[in-house]
């Protein structure tokens, strides 16, 4: 985009895969490569011999989308029914005219219009018409080049027409087929193409194929599908007098609740998540997002999860400015079955999960998540949140929005076998262990049941990490019978390190 | 609707989910192995010695149990159909848990449970309170919220010195809110301290070294309790002793 005196010269854009040291693909061509022979697909390596002077680019999506969202404002200043056919490309549905008798001057272009890239206009009776023009016109680099007639695409190259609708094939390799077939005939233009019965085609060739001639002679007529802008469901105020209390805060953001949620059921839509962001005086902000269990428009349950989040924050200073963002999404459609039980308000339960965390701490609860080792007492806590994601997949697993469609979580380890599980003592207890020549344990000197070991079974070595001396480990683990106790699990660190490790 | 066409959706409904219509006793009690029927919205205190070894088996058949088929019988399935009035301390008796699709929460002050340990087939919430009085906190608001079936208070490795000064006030109120909400608690103690639950019950069992090689699913038949007040005054005085 920097560098206009490259355009006309052969440029591609190249996947991530030249990073990497793999395999990179052409992804994207200009005019001027395509001419060259190359076309999407091919690898950098065969495209620079069958084209030396082309320059490969790498991907710049924020760009791209800077670039999509700048096209989309100069369309809507000439019409409000569009339709975003591809990042680069956009239809205007122009009412009350016939676009093929359009002039130029009537575009009504402003001299210097907001995207930073030379535009290409075209004009058809057709939107596939429109398309084929504007992506194979030889107008370039200028702007604001004038409208084609429709029955100049005849002379148009007939691979134009394959490219700009490859997307109709499905495979993609019927395309390079039917691009064969079509060579092997002789074919070279649309016009040469168009003069084929379209019976015969659709007989002799794939549908895709009679698809491409209705577009090619302007018989296919669709509907756009028209392009309106995503919604924003974000309520934000400047106080003019800093919030020093909680009641303050919470009849702000229950009005804005309220707003929101009214917004959203005008949209058929539900909360999945709110965004509560606050500017305290000391120019510092929180920020945090919550995510709503049973998404809904009703804004009681909705103010109390937020009302549990603030209650345990402690502000640096006053609050100044505060925003809520809702994060849209479809309502549930699942039916669930008549006979099969649910949590019964998982709005409710969320609450209280947040109750317990500010009660216990985020550390102190959660789902545990054994870790893929031997080593014993290894696990992660996941937070309490991830209950909701299962049970949500569980119930709907058709969900379509992808933003509430938890990732389930890995595959836990599989459980050791152990016939009684073990209740642990964390941290382990050290005692003193009368052992024998060969590290048997006889006795416990100390501890909650010192005395004679009443019966011992082992040792159980295990050991990990064997391959690194920093974090070796090695242990041996004795099942035993305390004396007058219950059975137990001792442990040997080597030497001579024994740990009471738990309980039967 | 008519008094006729309604009787025929009754015994058209009645035909095409049968599992459903048979009769439960979920509404009631729940089923444990090794246990008599917990009542449902209650508390049970099972006293679990320090020298008894076992009470873990107890959470392995609750975070285990395999959900329930569509087509599973009361007699055979551990789910949704819970068995009636049988003999609670059958070795034959089928298991008969709460609905495995709810969470089940275990609320441990002393971190002692062993996540290794389990291959849990339903959610599970694990709560690590600080002390005891953080963990009676817990439970008070796991009851209050009403969404859960069962909640398992795990004390046994608590010092009943300590256990003992929290009031019994505490406990009743617990009980309240447990018949309120329908929620049931099953709490595990070194020793008899809950004078406010209805069910009260000690945990027998003479696992030995042996056992630890079996399979953990025939474990539980070796599991035997009985009720507090029937054991003789010396063995009651014998528990208080040793705790």
């Amino acid at each position: 985009m920097g560098h206009p005196e490259k355009w006309p010269t052969p440029l591609a854009i190249v996947s991530e895969g030249a990073r990497n040291r793999q395999a990179s693909l052409i992804t994207c061509l200009n005019p001027a490569a395509r001419r060259a022979g190359l076309h999407p697909g091919l690898s950098t390596a065969r495209a620079m011999a069958r084209c030396p002077h082309l320059h490969l680019l790498p991907p710049n999506p924020e760009g791209e989308q800077l670039i999509t969202a700048k096209l989309i404002e100069l369309a809507q200043t000439l019409s409000p029914d569009l339709e975003l056919t591809a990042p680069d490309t956009i239809i205007l549905a122009r009412r009350g005219t016939r676009i093929s008798a359009l002039p130029a001057e009537h575009l009504h272009l402003a001299p210097a219009h907001p995207v930073p890239l030379p535009l290409v206009f075209a004009s058809a009776k057709t939107p596939d018409l429109a398309h084929l023009l504007a992506c194979t016109s030889r107008q370039f680099p200028h702007a604001r080049e004038v409208a084609t007639p429709s029955s100049s695409c005849s002379s148009l190259p007939l691979h134009d027409l394959l490219h700009t609708f490859s997307h109709h094939f499905d495979p993609p390799s019927l395309l390079r087929d039917l691009h064969h077939t079509l060579a092997l005939w002789g074919l070279e233009t649309i016009g040469e193409f168009i003069s084929l019965p379209r019976a015969d085609l659709l007989e002799r060739l794939s549908p895709p194929a009679a698809l491409l001639h209705d577009i090619a002679t302007g018989t296919r007529h669709r509907l756009l599908t028209l392009y309106r802008p995503p919604k924003k469901y974000r309520q934000h105020l400047d106080l003019d007098f800093a919030i020093e209390t909680l009641d303050q805060l919470l009849l702000l953001l229950r009005n804005f609740l309220h707003t929101l949620c009214s917004r959203l059921r005008a949209y058929q839509r539900v909360p999945a998540s709110l965004g509560v962001t606050l500017y305290f005086d000391n120019s510092t902000t929180h920020q945090s997002d919550l995510r709503i269990p049973e998404p809904t428009t009703d804004v009681e349950p909705l103010l109390r999860i937020i009302h549990t989040h603030l209650e345990a924050l402690t502000a640096p200073a006053p609050v100044i400015a505060l925003t809520l963002e809702a994060t849209p999404t479809r309502p549930l459609r699942a039916q669930t079955d008549l006979f099969q039980k649910h949590l019964r308000d998982p709005n409710q339960f969320a609450h209280t999960l947040n109750q317990l965390t500010a009660l216990l701490g985020a550390d102190n609860l959660g789902t545990p998540q054994p870790h893929n080792t031997h080593r014993p007492d290894q696990f992660t806590l996941l937070p309490p949140e991830s209950l909701f994601g299962l049970q949500r997949q569980s119930q709907d697993p058709r969900q379509p929005d992808s933003k509430l469609r938890r990732k389930a979580p890995p595959q836990p380890a599989p459980a050791i076998p152990c016939s009684i599980p073990l209740r642990r003592l964390r941290p382990p207890v050290e005692v003193a262990v009368l052992s024998s020549p060969f590290h048997e344990p006889e006795a416990l000197r100390d501890g909650p049941y010192p005395g004679p070991l009443e019966a011992i079974s082992g040792p159980f070595r295990l050991n990990g990490h064997w391959w690194q001396h920093d974090t070796r480990w090695q242990i041996e683990e004795w099942d035993v019978l305390l004396h007058s106790g219950p059975l137990a699990r001792l442990s040997r660190t080597p030497p001579h390190q024994w740990h009471l490790q738990g309980y039967y | 609707m008519s008094a006729v066409s309604l009787s025929e959706l009754r015994r058209t409904l009645r035909e095409q989910f049968p599992d459903a219509h048979q009769e439960r006793s979920y509404a009631d009690t729940y089923h444990l192995p090794g246990l008599p029927p917990l009542p449902k919205g209650s508390i049970t205190e099972l006293v679990t010695p320090p020298a008894t070894s076992g009470a873990t088996l107890l959470i392995s058949h609750l975070l285990e149990s395999p959900p329930p088929t569509a087509n599973s019988s009361s007699s055979n399935s551990s789910g949704n159909n819970f068995s009636g009035n049988s003999s609670p301390t059958h070795p034959h008796q089928t298991s008969a848990p709460p609905p495995s699709q709810l969470p089940l929460v275990l609320i441990d002050p002393s971190n002692a449970f062993d996540p290794c340990a389990y291959s849990p087939t339903r959610p599970f919430l694990w709560l690590k309170p600080r002390d005891p009085d953080n963990s009676l906190k817990a439970a008070d608001l796991l009851l209050r919220d009403g969404n859960l079936p069962l909640l398992l208070l795990d004390l046994a490795l608590i010092p009943p010195t300590r256990l003992r000064r929290i009031p019994s006030s505490s406990w009743y109120r617990l009980r309240t809110l447990a018949e309120t909400s329908g929620t049931s608690l099953l709490a595990l103690t070194p020793a008899p301290l809950i004078a406010a639950a209805p069910a009260r019950h000690h945990l027998q069992s003479s696992f030995t070294l042996a056992h630890l090689s079996e399979i953990r699913r025939d474990l539980t038949l070796h599991l035997q309790t009985q009720p507090l007040h029937h054991l003789s005054n010396n063995q009651n005085k014998i528990l208080n002793l040793k705790s």
